[in-house]
């Protein structure tokens, strides 16, 4: 029991590592990505987001993700009533309201240029069409754009392994040796945005541990015009000539959380520090710190932040949680609203994106979420995710540029009593062994 | 900026002109950059929306690792058409609807559109945001106009289940993209002002010894923009208070001519710089 016990306890501290993959792994050319009965399942809850049709996928595991989705032109991909119902869940469990991008800005370091892609051109706007090759084994789903007045082969929903969701040497009941091990998979939905020469994936996966990952992925050509000196550019091509110019993509996300059904949550931010010294090692402590007011944070070692549902308890009775898994980000910090790598805000739905917020109906109130972050009490919580990823060119990065990716995740704390992967010759042993 | 910078996503002929282009340009690319710099390293968007076949084909000279990627069934569905109700995507008879509602509500005798008629500039439309939003819930719309008669957005709110304007909301100082007709009047400013030499300059290069005279010889994409929202000052002040335009621009089927230096200002058809 010992060993299954610290076999367990292992995998839960390094979680944080095992969501890696999924962050930066290409799915989408995965062989295993072909697998069969990747399209979206024929939905019995297709009613959900009325007359659209949802996106419903029940992966092999069993766990079943569904939402609704649309295309904003501004905001581009927009995922709406995501819920997820983990295999012995006889309900499923809501757990973001709405879920898009936020902001794409794309500031020069030789300070000559700087773009704001959503909020002055917009994802959904310069939305391109999706080829089967693309898709693999998924649905490619057409909408209407408004700014183009033209139907767009916009999304792709498709399957895309993950990997290994565990490995445990063990012992039967009897004794004998047995490996428990299985393979995990993810609900892959994307879109693809084409803006100058430069082409973002707005991609969001959903594992069948319950993880969401939110990730874009910038492809296409380096800027043609931008070439720079020693400090602001990186020499490409032969010799030392041309210097294409070093740049930012800060990549905001917005976040508007419905858990258990409820906008009504709670936002915690835990920190663990040095609290002396055991017997056989350093004690570290972790507090919690209630956030109950509007809140723009940065990051720091062992800092984390989770949204805990009100109105839904896992069978251990833990309240449902939600936790924000950063990857690196390297914050730009010429902006205010860069400076930071989390907010939390009152959610006003004439708030959409994290800058260049153009909605008349917040007149006055100042145009980016660093603004909006002035101490109202919070009771319907909106995270804002903040991802700078600070470009110095490459040889390697010219046409088309590989893919380069940066995202973060939620990992479900507490939503269920185990993981719902947990096979079932395991499912007994929860807690301390007695 | 290389020989080796070969793109597979064009055809042949496409990506041999481009790169000929490349040669050819790529000396007085430099001389030129302080009007509009013509750097054929792109080769045209254009090939990429012709269809599957060249695209699929692209993929698979480009990836030959792939193997399995892309052989299995893919379906395709429709883009939803006719009035909605929930969630999901606006479909073209609910934006004409949304957009028809708005319209016919009128607008002040002194809103302007960007071609200075009576009335207001239609920008876009978008689904609410409603997080309690049902199945059952009728849709609303916000359709955005801009009227440069006093430099303001207009967002008027319609419900599609009712058929009426619920609210209208007004700002200044704030710019959303433009829109596609917006995008080529700046086009054709740009076209027709000192600082398009430029840009005239190296369509002809570009395209061997055509004139440039619409914005229909062009692949356009407007950004707009808006100096309060740059880290920086640009030098273009008024711009955010008045509705200013930069361009992406491509010789259709060819290579980009940069533009991004020169704000096209829509309310008072100026042409200005950047640095």
């Amino acid at each position: 029991m010992t060993h299954i016990l610290n076999a367990r306890r292992a995998l839960g501290a390094a979680s944080a590592l095992l969501l890696l993959p999924a962050l930066f792994t290409g799915a989408m050319t995965s062989s295993a990505a072909a697998a069969p009965d990747a399209a979206p399942d024929a939905a019995p809850d297709a009613a959900r987001c009325g007359t659209a049709r949802p996106i419903t996928k029940t992966l092999p595991s069993g766990t079943r993700w569904t939402m609704c989705w649309r295309i904003s032109g501004t905001k581009g991909l927009v995922l709406e009533k995501i819920a997820y119902q983990p295999k012995k869940e006889p309900k499923p469990v809501t757990v973001l309201a709405s879920a898009a991008l936020a902001q794409v800005n794309v500031p020069y370091d030789s300070g000559e240029v700087e773009y704001n892609d959503l909020s002055d051109i917009g994802f959904g706007n310069t939305a391109v069409d999706i080829s089967p090759s693309e898709c693999p084994g998924g649905a490619i789903s057409s909408v209407y754009i408004p700014q183009q007045e033209l139907n767009v082969k916009a999304l792709c929903v498709t399957t895309a392994p993950h990997g290994y969701a565990y490995r445990s040497d063990d012992y039967d009941a009897h004794g004998n040796p047995k490996k428990y091990t299985a393979q995990g998979s993810d609900l892959v939905v994307f879109s693809v945005s084409q803006l100058g020469w430069y082409e973002y994936v707005t991609q969001w996966n959903f594992s069948d541990d319950g993880t969401i990952t939110a990730k874009v992925g910038a492809t296409g050509d380096l800027s043609p015009n931008d070439y720079s000196g020693e400090g602001t550019g990186w020499p490409i091509g032969k010799g030392d000539h041309d210097r294409a110019t070093s740049h930012y993509h800060s990549v905001f996300w917005r976040l508007d959380f419905a858990l258990d059904g409820s906008s009504k949550a709670k936002v915690e931010q835990y920190d663990t520090a040095k609290a002396g010294l055991g017997t056989g090692s350093a004690i570290l402590k972790t507090t919690r710190t209630a956030v109950t007011k509007e809140l723009a944070a940065t990051s720091a070692l062992r800092r984390w932040w989770r949204v805990v549902s009100t109105a839904g308890k896992n069978t251990d009775q833990h309240p449902r949680s939600w936790e924000l898994v950063q990857q690196h980000s390297d914050h730009y910090d010429a902006h205010a609203y860069t400076s930071k790598d989390v907010y939390f805000t009152q959610y006003r739905a004439c708030e959409q994106l994290a800058s260049g917020n153009s909605d008349p109906a917040c007149a006055g109130r100042g145009t980016s979420v660093d603004r909006w972050t002035n101490g109202e009490t919070l009771t319907h919580p909106v995270m804002w995710v903040n991802v700078g990823f600070h470009h110095i060119p490459r040889d390697e990065d010219q046409t088309p540029m590989p893919m380069h990716w940066q995202g973060f995740q939620l990992a479900p704390r507490d939503v269920t009593a185990m993981s719902p992967l947990t096979p079932d010759a395991l499912a007994g042993n929860n807690g301390q062994a007695h | 900026m290389t020989e080796q910078g070969e793109d597979h996503r064009s055809g042949k002929q496409d990506g041999a002109r481009a790169r000929t282009l490349r040669r050819t340009l790529w000396g007085a690319g430099i001389a030129v950059a302080a009007t509009a710099a013509l750097i054929a390293v792109t080769v045209p968007r254009g090939a990429s929306a012709q269809g599957d076949n060249a695209t699929a084909g692209a993929t698979s000279t480009a990836a030959p690792g792939s193997s399995g990627a892309g052989t299995g069934p893919v379906t395709e569905n429709a883009a939803p058409q006719g009035p909605q109700t929930g969630i999901g995507p606006l479909t073209e008879a609910e934006v004409d609807r949304a957009k028809s509602i708005a319209l016919q509500e009128g607008t002040p005798r002194s809103f302007r559109t960007a071609a200075g008629k009576q009335g207001a500039e239609y920008l876009d439309a978008d689904l609410v945001d409603d997080p309690a939003a049902t199945a059952g819930t009728p849709r609303r719309v916000e359709v955005l106009f801009y009227d440069y008669g006093h430099d303001q957005l207009v967002k008027k709110t319609v419900n599609l289940g009712t058929g009426a304007v619920e609210r209208t909301d007004t700002a200044t100082g704030v710019q959303p993209p433009p829109s596609g007709d917006e995008t080529r009047q700046a086009a054709a400013l740009l076209i027709k002002d000192p600082l398009g030499q430029g840009l005239r300059t190296d369509f002809t290069a570009a395209t061997k010894g055509q004139t440039l005279t619409s914005p229909d010889q062009l692949r356009l994409r407007g950004l707009s923009f808006n100096t309060g929202e740059q880290s920086a000052p640009a030098g273009l002040d008024k711009c955010g208070a008045n509705r200013c335009v930069r361009l992406f621009t491509q010789v259709k089927n060819g290579p980009w001519i940069d533009t991004t230096d020169y704000v096209i200002d829509l309310s008072d058809h100026t042409v200005g710089r950047i640095n």
